[in-house]
């Protein structure tokens, strides 16, 4: 039985060695691996929009945002596991997303139309790269569009940029995943908005 | 490697005069240096490489036994050398003269054929072709002598032929 | 003469074969020769190696090292049914096992502050949403109602009333 084991070991480096090595590498990678895996799902999903390559929203605001939401990956399936107990409705949404994503921003009077006009811009480049325009509202007091990113049929994904007059608030919405506009009107109706200056 | 790759092939190629063969000898060359890596010693692989495709191209050749005939109703004499002159006549002289060359370098046996490849086509130091061929520096030089002396001949007897 | 082609004569022995060669028509004519040659050699092309071969060799290595895996692979295997790998393969099973219970009890336990935080941002975005809808859709209705049908309507029933 020596001389199998002998031709074995002269073939193979140490197998337990090689074991527990791999053993090592997988419980410290995997987390880690996980979490980048997923948030590469949702940064590199169709319906997905890098917020500030769009509009370079923080130069043109002159200032950093007053609102920054990101939540993706591990993080939004423990927050609809959370919400399970309290709304399924809502737990079964969330696991249908991938990221919702908020910049909300004050603006200066004097700054109002080239925050306008910045939506505006965005809103061109948005089309440009294939996104569908929903709503447009341009009043005095208010500007708001609205625009969908189909995957096959399905929305894939929506952006929302608002700028009111009266709460002198800029405020930029992405939603990643499986969406459903109506559903998430009719679940969101059951919140209480507040301000963004209240957070 | 893969200039390793070109200088096999473009040897080969002119050792065989045909295209196709070099390409499967070139494949074979590579294939085994794969099998000989873990004895290979890096600075030596270009010679190694030249040494084992010339040795399967004398295979090749005592197989098929290549030579490539000289078009005897073309007319060429020492009159119509390439020169620095541009012009038709002395174009399709040239072209002429690099065929009856490429003809008699063919019929050049070995190590002479090899030693004018390695020297005058590919430019290899006189050192270079010695470790390739595993011949003494001397010796090199003197095949090369005899294979430059043998050129001339073959072409001198090919313009008699056409002059005759 | 194959020293003066090949340019490793001294200057002063060149120009003396020259004028040697000048003299003498079949050293002339023998010379030209060899310079010809070695000037056809010279341009003999570098033949450019096709691009399959590497692809080939390539192909034939990867064979080969998938091979060699599948052989040491096995090796591998057949040496741990030996019996004194069993507490190292038990070992590492219990280790699996007990990790990903980890992770799974970790899962289901009382939310952190910030998931917490971070279901209260997508609720507030929830809301947002929906309410921009609802004033989107009310301004919509003001405008495409008021003004493309209850407007001229109005208009038209005062001309009427007028007459």
């Amino acid at each position: 039985m020596d001389t199998p084991m002998k031709d074995v070991k002269k073939k193979l480096v140490n197998p337990m060695k090689m074991m527990l090595l791999a053993l090592a590498l997988v419980v410290t990678a995997w987390p880690n691996q996980a979490q980048a895996q997923n948030q590469r799902n949702a940064r590199s999903h169709p319906g997905y929009v890098n917020l500030e390559r769009m509009g370079d929203l923080s130069d043109l605001f002159e200032s950093d945002a007053v609102i920054e939401v990101n939540v993706e990956g591990a993080l939004m399936k423990l927050v609809a596991e959370a919400s399970r107990f309290e709304d399924p409705e809502l737990a079964d949404l969330l696991l249908k997303l991938r990221g919702v994503y908020v910049r909300a921003y004050t603006v200066d009077r004097g700054f109002r139309n080239a925050a306008t006009q910045r939506a505006s811009e965005i809103g061109e480049a948005l089309m440009d790269e294939g996104w569908s325009s929903v709503v447009r509202v341009r009043n005095r007091d208010e500007h708001v569009q609205m625009f969908v990113n189909y995957d096959g049929d399905n929305v894939a994904g929506m952006v929302v940029m608002t700028i009111e007059e009266g709460s002198d608030e800029a405020v930029f919405v992405n939603i990643v995943g499986e969406i459903d506009p109506a559903q998430i009107g009719r679940i969101g109706r059951k919140f209480n908005i507040g301000n963004v200056s209240d957070w | 490697m893969a200039e390793y790759q070109q200088r096999v092939f473009s040897f080969t190629a002119h050792m065989l005069g045909d295209k196709a063969a070099a390409a499967d000898v070139t494949q074979d060359v590579f294939i085994k240096l794969w099998e000989h890596r873990e004895r290979m010693d890096q600075d030596r692989m270009i010679g190694w490489l030249l040494r084992v495709a010339r040795n399967a191209c004398i295979d090749a050749m005592r197989k098929r036994k290549v030579r490539r005939a000289i078009s005897d109703s073309e007319d060429f004499s020492l009159d119509s050398l390439p020169s620095t002159g541009n012009g038709p006549d002395k174009e399709a002289a040239a072209s002429l003269f690099r065929e009856r060359l490429a003809a008699a370098l063919d019929t050049l046996g070995e190590p002479h054929k090899s030693i004018v490849i390695l020297r005058e086509v590919q430019e290899y130091k006189y050192e270079e072709i010695s470790e390739i061929l595993s011949l003494p520096l001397n010796t090199v030089k003197v095949y090369l002598h005899r294979a430059r002396k043998a050129l001339r001949q073959e072409l001198t007897e090919v313009m008699r032929h056409d002059y005759a | 003469m194959e020293a003066f082609v090949d340019g490793s004569l001294s200057a002063e022995d060149a120009d003396h074969f020259d004028e040697i060669a000048l003299m003498d028509e079949e050293i002339k004519r023998q010379l030209d020769l060899a310079q010809a040659i070695s000037a056809g050699l010279n341009e003999m092309d570098d033949i450019e190696c096709p691009e399959f071969i590497s692809k080939h060799v390539m192909a034939h290595v990867r064979n080969d090292v998938k091979q060699s895996f599948f052989e040491r692979f096995r090796l591998f295997f057949g040496a741990l049914s030996v019996s004194r790998f069993k507490p190292v393969l038990a070992m590492a099973l219990l280790i699996i096992v007990v990790v990903s219970s980890t992770r799974i009890v970790q899962n289901t336990s009382a939310p952190t502050a910030e998931v917490t935080q971070a279901l209260d941002e997508v609720k507030w975005t929830l809301a947002f949403l929906s309410d921009v809808g609802n004033t989107t859709a009310n301004a919509v209705k003001e405008s495409v109602i008021e003004n493309q049908m209850v407007l001229p309507v109005s208009r038209s029933m005062s001309t009427i009333m007028e007459n």
